[in-house]
Parts: C-alpha cells; structure tokens; sequence
C-alpha cells in the first residue's frame, strides 16, 4: 500500500495542508521547520488509516467533530482511492463525495495489519532509535529481546521481570510473606483461635454445679433473714408507738381545762380581720384620688392652643410634596442650563463635518435615518471586498496565463522520453530469480567442497588403490551372498576352535593323570595287620606295669617307665596310620590307572573330530575367497568386508554429493549468464558490472532515470492540461468582479443622496458625514429631554408660591420676602406645635373623669366594710371590737387541741402497724426501753452477717448464669471459622492467580524462544547487510553466539573476524544496528504481505553525514519493497539524500528520485 | 394440624468460599445458621405447627463447640412443643449431641434400630433410624415398620436416595420402595437442594436451611406441611433463610458498554426480587462473544461496583462475591503486532516436557494449599485444563508486554 495524498482538511493548527507523495517516486522526503506541523503529520497519517482514536490531541484549534483527514491511497495492484476520514463514534470513513463507506473499505489496502503494527513496527522516530539503541546494550543484545525489539516488542525483559515479581508477590520462592502464605497462616491462626473459642460441655456442667449451690445457699440466708426483720419490726414499732401513746394522755388533759366561753362561728377570726382591712384600705383610696384631681385639673388649665392653624392644617400639609420637588428643581435647574448649551456646542461641531449650511436646531430636527446611513455604511465596506476579490481575479487569470505558457514551453522544449517498462520487466524478472551471484558463489563453495571430501574419502578407503570409477564399477558379492557365507565361515571357524579347545583339554588331563599315577606308584610296602596288633600289644603290656605299679604300691612309677610306654603307644599309632595310608594311595593308583584308560579313548576321537572340523573350516575359507574374486579386492575377514562395503558406501553418497552440487552449479551458472544477458540487451551500451548484483544495482538507476524522465513528461502534459482547464473560469470570475463594482457604483449614488450629499461624493467624505450625524443622533434625545425637564423645574416652583400666599393669606400673615419653601417649612412646623397642645388636653379630660368614677366607688366599698363588723358582733353577742377579739382566741386554742389529738390519733395508726391502740399499750408494756435496745443492736449485726452472706451468694449466681448466657450466646468459635473459610478463600485464590501468571511466564518464555528460532535466521542475515552498509563496511555481519552467562546474545563482527559485544559498540553504531534491525523486520513484514508506509521522524540526528548517507542509502533501498517517508528539520539531511542522487549519478539516476516536500505550516 | 420438616441446618457452620472482605458488614454473614434457625423456629409458633421434623444433619459431625447446642436448646424450649430429631451422616458422632442434655420436648431416634414415636394428642406416628457412623452405605429404609393403620405414618430418613451426586452414596435407597411402605409422608434429608421425589405419597428433600456456598442458590429453608385427617393436603416450602447467594449469569454478546450496564442492573433487580429483601451475596458471570472482552478483563472490580450501585439505587443490600469473565474477543483477523508472538506462544504448548513441567508444578503447588483449599481450588490437573487456561492467561501475557509498570 501506499500514500499517495494526505490533506489535512482540519486537523491539530493545520487547516487545507495538502502533501503529496507521487506514485513514482521511491522514498519521500518531507522537509519543514519545527512547529511546522511534521508530528501532526505523522500522527495524522494513522488516524486516517486507522481511525481516529476516543480521545485526541489535536481538537484543540477545529472542534472535535469538524476534524477531518483527506487521504489517497495505492493498492499493491495500482489501485486508487480516496478517503476522508472524520471524528466520531461511526461512520467515519466517507469517500471524496462525502458518502458514507464502510469500515473494512480499507481492508484491500491495509491488508491485516493493525493500528498497533503500523506505529510500532512501521513508525521511528529519533527519540525511539535511540532507546532501542540504549535497550540493546541493557540487554547485552540477547538475542530474543534484540529480534523482538527490532519487530515492535521492546518491553520483553521488563515484561518478564512484571511477570515474575508478580507472582513472587504470590507465592515467592519461600522466602518473605507472600499472599498464599500468609493467607495460610492467617487460616491456621483462626482455626487455632477457633478451637480456643469452642466451649467444652464440661465447662457447661460446671457453670449448672455453681448456679445450683449458689441458689440454694441463697434461699437459706432469706429464711434467716425474715426471721429476724420480724423481730426488729416489732421492737421498733414498740419504740415509735410509746412517745405517741404519752402525747395523747397530756392533749386530753389540756382540752379539759377549756371550758365556759361563747361560741364563735367557725370563720369569724377571718372575717372580723377582712372588715377591719377593707374599712382602712376604702378610706385612704377616698384621700389619694382627691389630691390626684386637684393636680390635673391645674395642668389643663395651663396649656396654650392654637385654632387657626387647625383650621388650615389641610391646606398646610398639602404644601409637604410640592415643596420637596421645588427644593429639587431649585438646585438642578442651572446644571441642566448648562447642559443644554453644551449640546448647542457640539451639533455645530457636527454640522461642520457634515459640510452642510444648517442651522443647529435644524440639523438636530433633519437628522437622516439610521438606516440610510447603515445603507451608505455597508456600501462602503463591500467596496473594499469587491476590489480585493477584483484584484485577486486579475491576478489569479495573469499568473494562470504565465503558468499556461510555461507549461506549453516546458513541453515544447520536452522530448517524449523512452518507456522504461521492458527495463523494469527485465529486473523484476531478473531480481525474481533471486540472489544469484550468491548463489553462484555458493554453488561453487559446495562444489569444491563436495570434490574434496569426495577425493579424501576415496583416497582413505582401504583395500582400494583404483579410481573413483572403478570403484563404482567393481561388482561386490549381494548383501546376502556376504551374509550366507561369512555366517558359515564363521561356524566353521568356531566348530574347529572347538575341537581344537576339546582335544587340548583331553591332552592335558592325560598329563595330569599321568602324573598322578607316578606319584602313587613311588609308594612303601603296607604293614600288616598282625604287625600293627604286635605293636599295639607291646604298648599294652608297658601299660599294665605302670597300672600294677601304681595299684601295688600307691606310689608314682618311675620316669622311664612312662617314656617308655609313651614310645611304644606312638608307634604304634604310626603303624596304623601307615597302614591306612597305603591302603588310600593303592586305591587311588587303581583308578587312575582306568581313568588313564579312559582318556586314550577319548583322545583317539578328538583327534577325529579336530581333523574333520579343519577339513570344513578351510572349504567355508575357499568359498569366501571365490566369493570376493570378482570384486577387486584381496577377500578379509567378513567383519573387515563389511566395514569396507560401507566405506564404499560412503565414498559413493560422497560421489552423488558431488555430482548433484556440479548439477546445481551449472543450473545457477546458466542462470546468471542469462541474466545477465537479459539484462545486457535492455541496458544501454557502455553499462557493465562484474557482479550480477551490481549490474542489477545499475539497471535500478538507469530504469529509476527513465521512469522519472517519463513521470517528469507526464507532470508538464498534465500541468498544461491542468492550466488549461482553469484558464476559462478565472476569466469569467474576474469578469463577475468588475460587474460587482459597477453595481456598487449605482448602489453609492443613491444612497449617499439620501443623506444630501452628491453622488460623486467620496467615501472619505461620506465617512466623515456619517460621522457628523452620528455624533448630533447621539446627542439630539439627549438635548430634548433637557428641554422638557427645565420647563417642568421652573413650573414646580410657581405652583409652591401660590400655594404658600393662599395660606398665609388665610392666617392672615402679610407676604414677605420669605422664599416659598421656607415659608412652607415654617408653617408645617406651626402646625405640628398646634396638633400637640391639642392632643395633651384631650388626654388631661380623659384622666380627670376616671379618678372622679374611682372616687364613688371607694367610698361604697368603706361603708360595706363598716356595715360587716356590726352583723359579726350581734352574732358573737358582744358590743366591742376588743371583746369580738378576745373571743375569737379562745376557740382557737380549743381546735388546736382537737386537731393535735386527731392528728396523733393517726400518727398511732400508722405507726402501729394496724394493731388498735389498746393492743399496742399492751405490747409496748411487755418490754422495757433499754431491753428493746439491747436486743435491736443484736439482730442488727446478724442482719448484717447474713448480708454479705447473701451478696457473696448472689455475686456467685451472678457469675455463672453470666458464664452460662455466654456460653448460650456463644457464637464466637463460629466467627473464627467463617474467619478460617475467608483465610481458605483468600489461600485458594492467591493460589489461582499464581497458577495463571506462572502459566503466562513459563510459556510466553518458551513461545519467545520458538520466536526468537523461527526469526533469528533471515532477520539476522538481512539485518547483518544492512548493518555492514550502515557502518560503511567496519562491520561485515551480526551472528549470534553464547556469552558467559549462557545467554544467547547479539554480536556484530569486523570483516576480519574479530566480534564486537554490544557494550563495545559507540551509542551512534548501538543506533545504527538498531535501524538495521528494524529495517529488517519491516522487511520480514513486508514478505508476509503486510505492505504499510515506513514513516520516520527525524530520524538521523544523531548520525554523522556518511553513516547518514548510508542510512538514506538504506532507506532508498527499503523503499524498492515498501513507501518510505521521511520527515526532517534539517537542512543538511535534505543535502545528504541529494548527495546520494549525485553519488548515484556515475550510474544513471534520475535527478529527483528524492520528492522533497516542504511543508507550509 | 400443621407440621415443620426441614434438615441439614448445619447450624454454625460457616459459609465456604466466602473471601473475608472489608467493604461486606460484619453483620451480613455472621451466625447465618442461628439466625436462619431462630426464623425457622418463628415461622413454627406463626404457624402453629403441631411438631417439627428435622431430617438429620442439625450439627457438622467435627464442629465440638458446645454453645451451638446451647443455643439449639434454647430454641428448642422457646418452640415449646415436640421436635423429632434424626441424626445424618454429619452429626452421627456429633460430640455436642452426647453431652447436650435437651428440653424433654426434644425426642431424638435412636441410632440402633429404627425407633416409633406417637405424637401425643394425635394420630401420628413418626418412624426413623439416626446414622450410627458416618458411612452408612446399606438401604436404613429397609428396616422401617409397616404403616400403623388408622394414623398418618411419617418416616424420617437421612439419605442420598438415588443420587449420591459427587459424594459416596449415604443410606441410598428408591422413592419407588419407600412408596412401598405405606406412609403418608417421607420426611428426607441430606440433598441440600429442595426436592419432591413423589407427591402420591409425599417424598421431600426440604433443602437446607441456609445457603453456605455461592452454589448453594436460590430460597432455601423448610416445608410447612398441612395434614387432614391424616392426610395431607399441602407441602408448601417457606424460605427462612437470612443471607441469599445468586448467580448472575449474563451473555453480553454484542452488548458495548451502556447496554452491559442495563442488563447488569436489571439481573441485579431480578434477584432482589426473589430474595425479598434479603441481603444478597451474588457470583458474577459473563458469557459470550464481545469486541469489550479486553476491556472488562480489568474492569472486574468495577462490574462489581456497577452491580452494588444497582442494588443501592433499588436501597437494597447485594454484594458481588466474585466476578467471572468467561467472554471471548470476537474473532477477527490478526492485527496486531503480538500477533505473531502470541502464535509463538500457542505453538509452544506442543512441547510435552513443557506441559508436563507445568501441570507438576501446579501439583506441587496444591500440595502447599491447606487441604480444605485444596478441593475447590481451580488448578488444571489435566493436559486439557492446563491448555485451556495457558489460552486465558496470553490476557496476563499480553498486558504485561503492553505495559509492564502496571502492577
């Protein structure tokens, strides 16, 4: 695929940028300043492929949905179309019309390659170079992370180190806490805590034992305890009842001595006390209102009235408002004066610009329409618009014609170039084909080879001294020929090592018993058996002398006597020894003798067999011999034999080898010379090269020549073409501009005549007329409203005047000097003094009328009070109001009395606990007061003892049902197992999540390791040439090798052998095998059909000019397979991809193989 | 005359599988088994059964924590009338049972042989044998008596019937043989999941009381059983239990975002339909084929989030105990640059000393979990497991390679 439009419709700051990047031109070069807009660009070619991400960076100037990316692409089979790619949730790709497409449109495009593929694979930038360059020396240029990186993957070694710190934080190495660990001890934990927690049923049992006693325990001490608080009830009730039982005997008493007084109604104290009061308290209320009257009735008298101005007091407050808007009108009225002259000023000023004779009134009164003057307005701003869309035709329609007649000279001086399709056939034919000029070294390497091992081989197989072809020639015996007799020369051979080995033992055992028998027959003569009973009898005898010896006598025998018999006992034994000796040695002698027999026997037919087993082998030896005759070689032993047939064997494969590889070397001779001479016939005269490589090399220039010669004569056709088809409408749109100023001429006159000024009137003029009546429009509203507001103040003011001599004159006031609004303030404060006065004495009648109604009532009230007492005295009977008094006491006393008895009647009662008061006297007279004491103290220290008794019991009942409603309650050891199952779960799912991770690294390890085998090969070859290319021949290949750790690990090395490890590499040189790299893997891309633009951002800062050369070099040369665009700031880049066109000049390169573009940003 | 049937309470045992978590309250989980015990007992004096029926399996046979039986007890005396109980397989040997001493309305059959009780004041005769070991792999059924006549006949039996399902067969024995017998009704326990065997008589598996495992769905508590002149006339289940778990299985094929969310909020509204305000503890599963497969293989604690924002938007109470991505992308052309890797990756599982390497690595990491840990835990034991799971973990791989600072 490849780019051969991107217009930045709206994009990032960009708005219509256009890049084009023409199909024949092999790498392109796009050249703009910084913030020229080359990362935008970039960015933009895969948002258009691929889609505008969710979220964008570049709706920062164009509002996110207007973003829009214009873009042309070439299929691998010539194809083209155009796309606009938009932003939004769908529909995004529409074509030129604007039509909807769908997604896959691009499929035939883009192949299967994905956004990810094309940014990280198809996309490098300077920054990314570098920090692969720098990846290549953390890695020591291990292999897998070298190959892998240079495809797009350069997080390989950190994605591994994640993947195992991962699960280490899982499960570890059994070192530190990790989740699956401390999950199990956290379950261990809360199963040891839950067996703590579980309660035994024994622990039960012994909570029911406590309760039991310590309930039992209690409802004994209760027994006791009632006992006794019986007891301390009587004998304290005894004590309360006693003082009551005496109060009552003296209260009797004491009533008795009340006797002979007249009787009193029970309220006459009260009512004799309340005549009294209300009497004294009627006679002063009668004194205190007399005094009050006397003292109000002066106040009035003294007050001074004013009636007139009540009369008037209507009229005087109506002079309140108007007298405030006279107060305002008399302070504003010379300022709005002056106003008005003022805007007099400036209309005259005005009417000056206006240019007009008016008066200043007049102008104010004539002031044209605002929209007239809108009219004139927009006329003179459409004037500027159409001569600038004037000018701009005329020069548009001028720079057309001149570029129309340059494209027509251009073509005209332009020979029609020769096609260059053959040539390019020829190529791709003979670049088809192959590699063959190392191919044809190759060829002949294993040839020379093949012929080596197979002359050392012939010359190091045994038993053969002829040449190859007779050793292809010779006719060996069949395999099973060889097999058949080499088995039975074996078996002969073996039958007579047998009959050999046979007869050899028989001789040597005839030896043996040959030896035997002379040993046995050197024998002595045998002794009798009467000899050996002579002995035997002699040392018999010596015995019974020493027996009869020591029976005789008691006493020991003589020394020789035992000697003796030891002598004659000794030979005897050896007699008889002898004796059985002999006898052995003449049985032994017997049956050697017939053994010996035997053998000569056996001997005689080993013989036999040995001669007929000698007889066999030699036949099977002869026909062995016959059996090789025809073969050319002396006959050996079968294992010999057969070690030479496979030498032979050997030899021969080595032969085909050979023969099959000067097969090979012929096809790939007749190859290249074909090729060669195809491609001789097409090149011009003059062009030659050793190699087929560098013949190839020079045809791509001199057909590179051709093809742009050939796309240079289709830009002039297509350029006239072009300036041809525009002519026409230029015209016509500079045409349509004169028209427009006519029209606007017209438009002028009649416009500026309603505002009275000439139709030929200049806009200068007329902008400073619509000027002048812009100002007196601001200022005319203004200036009329001041007007109306001075007639209005100085109305206000009359109306107050004669509204104050009305009133004065109704006062009768004479008219004085006295401003208006003063007079009104005056009388307003007149008024107010006269409404006071009047409204006190109103107040001083209302008072002076209640104290006289008071006054009649008190004096009622006295005489009630006094006519009170008199009716008490008749009914007590007496005169006075001393003896009414003296009376009333005496009754008194006898209620207190009756009421204290009734009050310790039931004081008795309640203290008696219901038992009646003759039952009480005889209780309370069983005991004596100090006895009762005595006894209370006692129970009083048993109550306490039984007491503590008691709380110590309840303590204890309290303490085990505590125990036992825990215990009901429980629940907690069933905590510490959910807590335990949590623990599990937890354990189980660490356990999980480790298993997957550890799946995830062991086998993404071995599927890089397949990757790294399965790429390592043509990537590594491909990237060595591009390597030696980039470094200018310092380094002639990559091969990859074993390091000390036993890592597979990148090396690159020197053309003469020596091998550079990465840390000795420069970081530019580290910079360069990384482009290599990638520019392999693209390649490896490439090959298995995902065909995306190579894009490259400032990608050769970092190289010197030669290695940069060499890198547009490569570049130029990836670009035969795949578009590559290179974006740069640098000038000197763009001056080093012309040096390479001028280097490639010896041969016949076209001069703008390299599109260079500059962006306009 | 109403009775209760109900079985395998398992009372304080806990709920398995149930990863402790800070954001779930304390009070969710906690005493599951008393709490949905003490409702059973409520529902019995709401209803106003005659006696209740418990089919085995009241206590976990290792459990020795003797406030479990304490607290049976007293919910034993708060019920006030008889309770016929049966040990199962779980509480054979349970140590609380033989220390417990049980109100006198507790009547428990014998292990021996199988015992008769009469209930008194009715028409009713309750046969049962309690498991004398653990393993009881003959038919206990075999034994019962004929049917007294003139009486409802129940018989109460702990069994795996017809259907050991994963485990060793426990008293098997037929539906068509217990029919044989002539009783009204088979008061079975041991299946924790509800079933009704047969309703000419009645053979009922209640379920048990509360769900302890997030397979354990669905309502789950006891059956109130309505008798007519010993006859019955209804069996209605009655969920007691206090904490529901659920399954959310969902298939987000071709769903984007916002529809995922909608299906997501309306299973949630579903199961909180059922559970009846009921706290809710919910396994998430996603099925099917969608583009956002990658997308939510990191996003699991957010579905979760989705999920209780659901519930809480409904002011309920759901928790996600797990979420479960069992998606795949949908299959397209390979484009992207791991592409090729990835192939590697795949290729590399021909290896059989790689597999082999791999599968007794994860056996010795089995070996390091604590046993209980080891039966539920999802480690390929098999070629096949392994393959499949090294297929879900390039996801692992992949990450890793796009951005390995993540952690």
């Amino acid at each position: 695929m490849r780019l051969l439009r991107l217009s930045l419709l709206r994009y990032g700051h960009l708005t219509d940028q256009v890049l084009d990047f023409p199909a024949g031109a092999a790498l392109h070069l796009v050249h703009g300043a910084n913030e020229a807009g080359k990362s935008t660009a970039l960015a933009a070619i895969a948002d258009a492929l691929f889609g505008f991400p969710h979220q964008t960076a570049f709706d920062f100037l164009h509002p996110s949905q207007n973003l829009r990316i214009g873009f042309t692409l070439q299929s691998p089979d010539g194809a083209q179309a155009a796309f606009i790619r938009r932003k939004g949730r769908a529909n995004t790709l529409r074509n030129d019309a604007d039509e909807i497409l769908p997604d896959d449109s691009l499929r035939r495009f883009l192949g299967t390659a994905g956004r990810d593929v094309f940014e990280q694979s198809f996309g490098l930038d300077g920054a990314r170079l570098r920090a692969g360059g720098q990846e290549l020396l953390r890695s020591g240029g291990q292999a897998g992370e070298s190959f892998l990186a240079s495809t797009g993957l350069p997080n390989l070694r950190l994605a591994m180190a994640a993947l195992d710190e991962r699960a280490k934080s899982l499960v570890g190495d059994g070192r530190g806490k990790r989740r699956l660990s401390e999950a199990v001890e956290a379950w261990r934990a809360a199963q040891r805590a839950s067996d703590e927690a579980a309660i035994a049923p024994r622990a039960w049992a012994e909570a029911e034992a406590a309760l039991a006693s310590a309930e039992s325990g209690l409802a004994a001490t209760q027994q006791q305890s009632r006992a006794l608080a019986e007891e301390d009830s009587r004998l304290h009730r005894i004590r309360r009842v006693k003082p009551i039982l005496v109060d009552i005997d003296d209260t009797r008493a004491l009533l008795a001595g009340l006797t002979g007084s007249p009787p009193v109604p029970p309220d006459a104290g009260p009512r004799h006390q309340a005549g009294l009061a209300a009497a004294r308290e009627a006679a002063a209320d009668v004194k205190r209102m007399q005094e009050e009257h006397m003292r109000l009735s002066a106040r009035l008298a003294a007050l001074t009235r004013d009636p007139p101005a009540i009369s008037v007091q209507d009229l005087i407050d109506a002079l309140a408002q108007p007298r405030a808007v006279a107060v305002q009108a008399a302070a504003d009225l010379p300022r709005v004066l002056a106003d008005i002259v003022d805007h007099r000023a400036r209309t005259e000023a005005a009417i000056e610009a206006i240019g007009q004779d008016l008066g200043v009134e007049e102008a104010r009164d004539t002031l044209p329409q605002a929209a007239a003057r809108s009219a004139v307005q927009h006329l003179i701003t459409k004037r500027e618009g159409l001569l600038v869309a004037r000018d701009r035709t005329r020069a548009a329609l001028d720079a057309a014609v001149r570029r129309r007649d340059a494209a027509r000279a251009a073509l005209e001086a332009a020979q029609a170039p020769m096609p260059p399709a053959r040539l390019r056939r020829t190529i791709d034919a003979v670049r088809s084909l192959g590699p063959l000029d190392a191919e044809r070294d190759r060829a002949r390497r294993a040839m020379a080879l093949a012929s080596q091992r197979c002359a050392a081989a012939l010359a190091a197989l045994p038993l053969w001294s002829g040449d190859l072809a007779g050793l292809v020639a010779c006719a060996l015996p069949l395999p099973s020929a060889c097999a058949d007799s080499a088995a039975f020369l074996e078996s002969a051979q073996a039958a007579l090592a047998q009959a050999r080995q046979a007869a050899a033992g028989l001789r040597a055992e005839a030896a043996a018993v040959d030896r035997d028998l002379a040993r046995l027959a050197a024998g002595q003569t045998v002794p009798t058996a009467e000899a050996v009973a002579a002995q035997r009898s002699l040392r018999d005898r010596v015995w019974r002398e020493i027996r009869r010896a020591i029976e005789g006598t008691g006493e020991r025998p003589a020394p020789a006597m035992a000697d003796g018999f030891e002598a004659e006992r000794d030979a005897a034994d050896r007699l008889a020894d002898r004796r059985a000796d002999e006898a052995q040695r003449v049985a032994e002698y017997l049956a050697a003798t017939a053994r010996r027999a035997a053998l000569d026997l056996e001997l005689a037919a080993a013989g036999a067999a040995l001669a007929q087993a000698e007889q066999a082998e030699a036949a099977a030896m002869a026909g062995w011999v016959a059996l090789w005759a025809g073969a050319a070689v002396p006959a050996r032993p079968p294992a010999v034999m057969a070690e030479w047939r496979r030498a032979r064997a050997d030899v021969l494969v080595l032969a085909d080898a050979e023969q099959a590889a000067r097969s090979v070397l012929a096809d790939v001779e007749a190859s290249w010379t074909r090729a060669v001479a195809d491609l001789g016939g097409v090149l011009p005269p003059g062009v030659a090269a050793d190699t087929l490589a560098a013949l190839l090399m020079r045809a791509d220039v001199v057909c590179a020549e051709m093809e742009a010669a050939c796309q240079a004569y289709q830009d002039r056709v297509q350029a006239l073409a072009k300036e041809d088809r525009l002519l026409p409408e230029l015209r016509r749109d500079a045409e349509a501009a004169e028209a427009g100023i006519a029209a606007w001429g017209q438009a002028w006159a009649q416009a500026v005549g309603r505002l009275g000024l000439p139709g030929g009137a200049t806009t200068d003029a007329v902008e400073a007329a619509l000027q002048g009546w812009a100002r007196i429009a601001e200022i005319a509203p203004v200036w009329r409203k001041d007007e109306c507001r001075v007639a209005d103040m100085r109305a206000s003011l009359a109306s107050l005047t004669a509204a104050v001599e009305q009133v004065q004159h109704m006062l009768g006031e004479p008219a004085g000097d006295e401003a208006a609004s003063v007079a009104a303030a005056r009388l307003a404060r007149r008024l107010a003094q006269a409404r006071a006065a009047e409204a006190e004495a109103e107040g001083l009648g209302r008072s002076l009328a209640g104290l006289e109604r008071d006054m009649a009532v008190a004096s009622e009230r006295l005489a009630t009070a006094e006519a009170d007492l008199a009716v008490l005295r008749d009914v007590v009977g007496v005169d006075s109001d001393a003896a009414l008094t003296r009376a009333i006491e005496i009754a008194a006393q006898r209620g207190v009395l009756d009421g204290r008895l009734a009050v310790l009647g039931h004081a008795l009662l309640a203290q008696g606990d219901g038992l009646t008061e003759a039952e009480l006297r005889a209780e309370a007279g069983g005991i004596g007061p100090d006895e009762a004491v005595a006894r209370l103290d006692d129970i009083k220290l048993a109550r306490q003892e039984l007491d503590g008794r008691r709380e110590t019991l309840s303590e204890q009942r309290s303490q085990a049902l505590a125990r036992m409603q825990a215990m009901q309650q429980g629940g907690l050891a069933a905590a510490k197992a959910q807590e335990a199952e949590g623990a599990l779960a937890a354990a189980r799912e660490a356990a999980e999540e480790y298993a997957r991770v550890h799946v995830a690294r062991t086998v993404l390890r071995a599927g890089i390791e397949r990757f790294r085998e399965a790429q390592q090969g043509p990537l590594l070859r491909a990237a060595g040439a591009h390597f030696a290319m980039l470094t200018g021949g310092r380094y002639g290949r990559l091969v990859v090798d074993e390091d000390g750790s036993g890592r597979m690990v990148l090396l690159a090395v020197r053309p003469d052998g020596g091998v550079c490890p990465m840390g000795s590499l420069s970081e530019g040189t580290r910079d360069q095998l990384f482009l290599a790299l990638r520019v392999a893997a693209i390649q490896g891309y490439v090959a298995r059909g995902q065909v995306l633009p190579f894009v490259a951002d400032d990608l050769l800062v970092q190289f010197d000019d030669v290695r940069a050369r060499a890198a547009i070099g490569l570049l130029a040369e990836l670009a035969r397979t795949t578009q590559v665009i290179l974006f740069t700031h640098h000038e000197h880049v763009v001056d080093l991809a012309r040096g390479v066109a001028a280097f490639t000049r010896l041969g016949s390169v076209v001069p703008d193989m390299f599109h260079v573009k500059h962006s306009q940003g | 005359m109403k009775f209760l049937h109900c079985a395998d309470i398992h009372l304080d045992s806990p709920l398995t599988g149930l990863r402790a978590r800070a954001d779930l309250p304390p009070g969710i989980t906690r005493h599951c088994t008393r709490r949905a015990l003490a409702a059973m007992i409520d529902l019995a004096l709401a209803e106003d059964v005659a006696f209740v029926v418990i089919a085995g399996d009241l206590y976990d046979g290792d459990w020795k924590d003797f406030s479990t039986g304490l607290f049976f007890a007293e919910q034993m005396r708060r019920l006030g009338r008889p309770c016929y109980l049966l040990r199962g397989n779980h509480d054979a040997r349970s140590i609380i049972t033989s220390k417990l001493r049980l109100p006198d309305n507790v009547r428990e059959f014998s292990s021996r042989t199988c015992e008769t009780f009469s209930v008194p004041g009715l028409p009713v005769v309750l046969h049962g044998h309690s498991f004398p070991n653990r393993a009881v792999p003959e038919d206990l059924s075999a034994t019962y008596p004929a049917a007294r006549p003139g009486h409802l006949n129940i018989g109460v039996l702990h069994t795996s019937a017809e259907d050991p399902g994963e485990h060793e067969p426990y008293a098997p024995c037929s539906p068509a043989a217990l029919a044989l017998k002539g009783y009204g009704y088979w008061a079975l326990g041991h299946i924790h999941k509800r079933r009704e065997l047969s309703r000419r008589p009645w053979i009922v598996f209640p379920g048990n009381l509360q769900g302890r495992h997030p397979n354990e769905t669905g309502a789950k508590g006891c059956s109130i059983v309505t008798v007519e002149d010993t006859e019955i006339v209804d069996v209605t289940h009655r969920a007691v239990d206090v904490l529901r778990w659920a399954a959310l299985e969902i298939d987000v094929t071709g769903a984007d975002e916002p529809t995922l969310i909608a299906r997501l909020a309306d299973h949630v509204a579903a199961a909180l339909a059922d559970a009846e305000g009921r706290p809710i503890l919910a396994r998430l599963t996603l099925t099917g084929r969608t583009d956002l497969h990658d997308l939510w293989r990191t996003q699991a604690d957010r579905l979760a989030a989705e999920c209780r924002n659901a519930a809480i938007a409904a002011d309920a109470d759901l928790w996600v105990d797990s979420v479960r991505l069992r998606t795949e992308p949908v299959a397209r052309p390979m484009t992207g640059r791991l592409d090729e890797l990835h192939a590697a990756y795949t290729s590399s599982l021909e290896d059989p000393a790689l597999i082999a390497g791999l599968l007794e690595h994860l056996a010795a990491l089995r070996q390091k979990l604590p046993g209980p840990a080891r039966e539920g835990a999802d480690l390929p034991q098999t070629e096949a497991q392994l393959r499949t799971l090294a297929a879900q973990a390039w996801s692992i791989a992949a990450d890793a390679l796009a951005d390995p600072e993540q952690p």
